[in-house]
């Protein structure tokens, strides 16, 4: 987990992840066909809501597969912060009864981000990355 | 040292649009970069409050974190306790404490992300001092310079799919 997210990410965030098989009620990892990590997902309790987030993924369907694992066994409400270019997910998402709450601008100075940010589908939260 | 690269994420939930600084979070990406962008600083540098400079920033403890729900309570969000535990485990969170009883201000940084919260929203509040104080560069003042990348939508409510690995 720690090598996929430090590619997606493009930073070290070990100590992170460590943490979040204490906090978080759910950390799930999705394997290909090959049994290679091909993603992960954690779902934290956040006031009213079981927040999805890390997730990373090595495409959509795995996405999809990691948000539907967590989702389908929650009765309650599921918050996912999807990124906007990520229209796929969110529109896929937003048929399975979510609905956008808000949103956050994303701005970068100083060149790209670094890491594979296409396979980073939703943060911690949107204070954390 | 690599070159230090920087996010910006600007909050626009319900509550820091109208409050402006209620929540930003600066991130260097590059594993190892220690130097913040002075661009960073320049952002933050807007609401800068001289007036608040000289309060005392302190290193807050899981034990300050009724005061940060209060604060929270106070600016009219959630308390979101579990989300302020985890910026407690893996982040630092500083704060300036109201003379008044309370705290005046917080701000976490969690792998170099910076996310706060102030009691009063203005330019010249304890939040710009935080910022501009924790922030290792010099200040400057200029208008900032971030071109926005895209939005980040939240998505919440029930979830009405039930057949698990299908989709």
């Amino acid at each position: 987990m720690a090598a996929l997210d430090r590619k997606v990410f493009g930073a070290d965030r070990r100590h992170v992840l460590t943490e979040l098989f204490g906090f978080a009620e759910r950390v799930l990892v999705a394997e290909d066909g090959q049994g290679a990590l091909a993603g992960f997902a954690a779902a934290w309790r956040n006031e009213d809501d079981l927040v999805i987030g890390p997730l990373v993924a090595a495409d959509l369907a795995v996405a999809k597969t990691l948000i539907t694992a967590v989702a389908a066994e929650e009765n309650g409400s599921v918050r996912v912060d999807v990124r906007g270019c990520h229209l796929g997910l969110a529109n896929w998402a937003a048929a399975r009864g979510l609905l956008p709450c808000g949103s956050a601008t994303l701005m970068v100075h100083g060149g790209d981000l670094p890491g594979e940010r296409d396979k980073l589908f939703a943060p911690v939260s949107g204070a954390t990355g | 040292m690599v070159a230090a690269r920087t996010a910006v994420w600007l909050s626009m939930i319900v509550g820091s649009c109208r409050l402006g600084v209620a929540h930003l979070c600066a991130l260097p990406i590059l594993d190892g970069a220690h130097v913040l962008a002075p661009e960073v600083l320049v952002l933050d540098v807007q609401s800068v409050g001289l007036a608040a400079a000289g309060l005392p920033i302190r290193r807050l403890s899981p034990a300050d974190l009724a005061a940060c729900v209060e604060l929270a309570a106070d600016r009219g969000w959630p308390p979101e306790r579990n989300k302020l535990r985890l910026l407690f485990a893996v982040g630092e969170a500083y704060g300036i404490d109201d003379p008044a009883g309370g705290l005046a201000a917080t701000r976490a940084r969690c792998f170099r992300a910076w996310g706060s919260a102030a009691s009063t929203p203005s330019p010249g509040t304890p939040a710009g001092s935080l910022r501009s104080r924790m922030l290792p560069c010099p200040a400057r003042f200029a208008p900032p310079r971030y071109p926005t990348v895209s939005q980040w939508p939240r998505w919440t409510g029930r979830y009405s799919a039930r057949i698990a690995g299908t989709c």
